[in-house]
């Protein structure tokens, strides 16, 4: 912990003008220069004579370290010293988060000593998580000081808990189907024929055939047994290619947490429909998360998602991409990006001619802009806007559609889309 | 916390102005405009006294904006008193109460620089405390006074019976402030 001692700028003053005044008052022999000097010499006097340090303790603690964006934290700091004093806190800094309470800082002004002398005293706050991310709460900064006193100690006594803010909102009820599903039982619909729910066509009764497949409908009106044939249910493989490729503005913070959030809402569905969902998060911050399944999956995947948000809000810190990255041929790939990076649409193209199937889910920021000024910065609003345009039109033509999400976060409506532009729905298997 | 480094290196600035800060920075300089003309006008009626009283106002105004100048306002009233002593002849209670008057402006001045901080400060301890150095203030150089007019001991033996009845009032003081001291549990845990 951090901790300094120094003297107020008031005390170097004072000590100077009793210096002054009574060297002036012995030289020239007048008591009344003496006068003068008396106050300010008593002020300095007072103002070191209690130079024991105040042994700060402080402990910051939150309610719960895993909320939604947008709930709210609810926490204390529990302070403790030695001696009387005026002490200063501030919680500094809060990334990712909001003030709530007590104003808008988390931050307290204690005059004298209120507490109980066996008893801390209990600083509460209140935050609202506002991004999404794995989020360090600061550090408990202390600046104390006797009565009268001019020494001052500053001190960071305690380090804020970690809160992870998991992306909220956007719910997704259908799955992308992966161009071929993996030979395990799942919710994606085979091209195959073989036992399953979803129909595949009738055809003529078949030594081998199960009864319980004989369509009796249809054959009481042929007048011959035919049994109904369906499409086995199998699971997939599915990648989610987040785009990290930054400016570092208020609007790239914001684009990225729209699209994490949308790859958050995929990835659940897909991860509850027993579908492998692996992460690769390429740009400015890089991670890797091979595709697995299972809760541990959604575990692994959340963590990696929750460290990329903590980067894109923490711009100190990097993720590292060293790992080998094996991406399963069958995968398909989903591509979340607000498509401003060519590198970023490049990389989706490569896993197209790698034979993937690939889609993109265009994440729609253009409401972030600021409203246009005049007729120059409209006509380049509306430029912005046919460029991606233009750009998803060239995936288009490569094979790799996409869908827009806008401001509301309709990712469901982003995947119906989708799944128009590929297959059938099918119903995620709760 | 409060301040940052001026672009080339000169003092720190504070930048934050709450209200608490912005009411003591009012008081301390109405305190001194009332001071500096106190000593120029009534207790003096001098040149010197004026340019003095003057040079406080400005010494304060620059105070409030950057807290560590407060040297400059402890000097300037200083000299205020100083030269209202010479312009006003041997008229010492006048004095005493400019003396009073900068320790005032003095301690508003550094509860302001306190105050610039992102958590609202209440100003009123800070004015107590200012009102009561003001009267101690008073006390100090009274008493400073009172002794070096008695008869005996004069000029250089004068200042060194007011020095060690000034400590004495220190050692009392802070002895008393002790005696209300109360701390918290040693050891004590949470």
């Amino acid at each position: 912990m951090k901790r300094s001692r120094r003297a107020d700028a008031r005390l170097p003053a004072y000590v100077a003008a009793a210096v002054v005044g009574v060297v002036l008052s012995i030289a020239v022999g007048r008591a009344e220069l003496a006068a003068i000097a008396a106050p300010w010499a008593v002020l300095a006097l007072l103002g070191v004579a209690d130079r024991r340090p105040p042994e700060l303790r402080a402990v910051v603690a939150v309610a719960t370290e895993r909320v939604l964006e947008g709930d709210e934290v609810d926490g204390d700091a529990r302070l403790a010293w030695h001696g009387t004093g005026d002490v200063d806190v501030i919680l500094a800094p809060l990334p990712g988060m909001e003030v709530v309470a007590p104003t808008r800082v988390v931050g307290w002004c204690v005059t004298g000593a209120t507490h109980p002398a066996d008893a801390p005293v209990v600083l509460a706050f209140a935050l609202r998580a506002r991004v999404w991310g794995r989020h360090q709460l600061g550090e408990l900064h202390v600046r104390f000081r006797r009565p009268w006193g001019l020494l001052v100690w500053d001190e960071v006594v305690a380090v804020g808990p970690e809160v992870r803010v998991l992306p909220g909102g956007a719910k997704v009820d259908r799955l992308l189907d992966p161009h071929e599903p993996r030979d395990v039982s799942g919710a994606h619909r085979s091209s195959h024929r073989g036992q399953g729910t979803e129909f595949a066509e009738l055809r003529p009764y078949a030594p081998g055939d199960r009864l319980r497949d004989l369509s009796w409908s249809a054959s009481a009106r042929l007048g011959e047994p035919w049994v109904v044939v369906h499409h086995p249910e199998r699971t997939g493989t599915l990648l989610l290619l987040l785009d990290t490729f930054l400016d570092g503005s208020e609007t790239g913070t914001e684009a990225l947490a729209r699209a994490a959030r949308a790859a958050w809402a995929v990835a659940s569905a897909h991860l509850r429909a027993g579908d492998r969902v692996g992460l690769l998060a390429s740009g400015r911050v890089t991670a890797w998360l091979a595709p697995t399944a299972g809760r541990r999956a959604r575990y692994q995947l959340l963590d990696e998602l929750l460290s990329v948000g903590a980067v894109a809000e923490d711009r100190r810190r990097h993720q590292g991409g060293s790992r080998r990255r094996s991406v399963p041929p069958d995968a398909l790939v989903v591509g979340v990006t607000a498509l401003r990076s060519p590198s970023f649409a490049g990389d989706l193209l490569a896993h197209r001619r790698a034979g993937r199937t690939v889609v993109v889910i265009v994440i729609d920021t253009a409401d972030l802009l600021p409203g246009p000024g005049d007729a120059v910065e409209a006509a380049v609003q509306r430029l912005w806007g046919a460029e991606l345009d233009v750009a998803r039109h060239r995936l288009s033509r490569l094979g790799v559609p996409s869908a827009l999400v806008g401001p509301g976060g309709e990712v469901a409506a982003a995947v119906a889309g989708l799944r128009r532009a590929g297959r059938a729905p099918s119903r995620v298997q709760r | 916390m409060t301040s940052r480094s001026h672009p080339r290196g000169g003092p720190p600035v504070a930048t934050l102005w709450p209200a608490g800060r912005r009411a003591l920075a009012g008081a301390a300089v109405a305190v001194a405009t009332v001071t500096a003309l106190a000593g120029g006008l009534v207790v003096a009626s001098g040149r010197l006294a004026l340019v003095f009283g003057a040079a406080h106002v400005g010494a304060t105004l620059i105070a409030v904006q950057r807290p560590p100048a407060v040297g400059l306002h402890v000097a300037t009233g200083s000299a205020l008193a100083a030269a209202a002593l010479v312009d006003s002849g041997d008229t010492v209670a006048g004095v005493v109460i400019l003396v009073a008057g900068a320790v005032v402006g003095a301690e508003l001045l550094g509860g302001a620089g306190d105050a610039a901080i992102v958590v609202e400060r209440d100003p009123r301890p800070t004015v107590r405390r200012a009102a009561l150095a003001g009267a101690m203030a008073l006390a100090v150089a009274g008493l400073v006074v009172v002794l070096g007019a008695i008869d005996g001991p004069s000029g250089v033996l004068a200042t060194a019976v007011a020095a060690i009845g000034a400590t004495a009032l220190v050692l009392v003081l802070a002895g008393a402030h002790r005696s209300g001291v109360r701390t918290a549990r040693p050891g004590a845990r949470f």
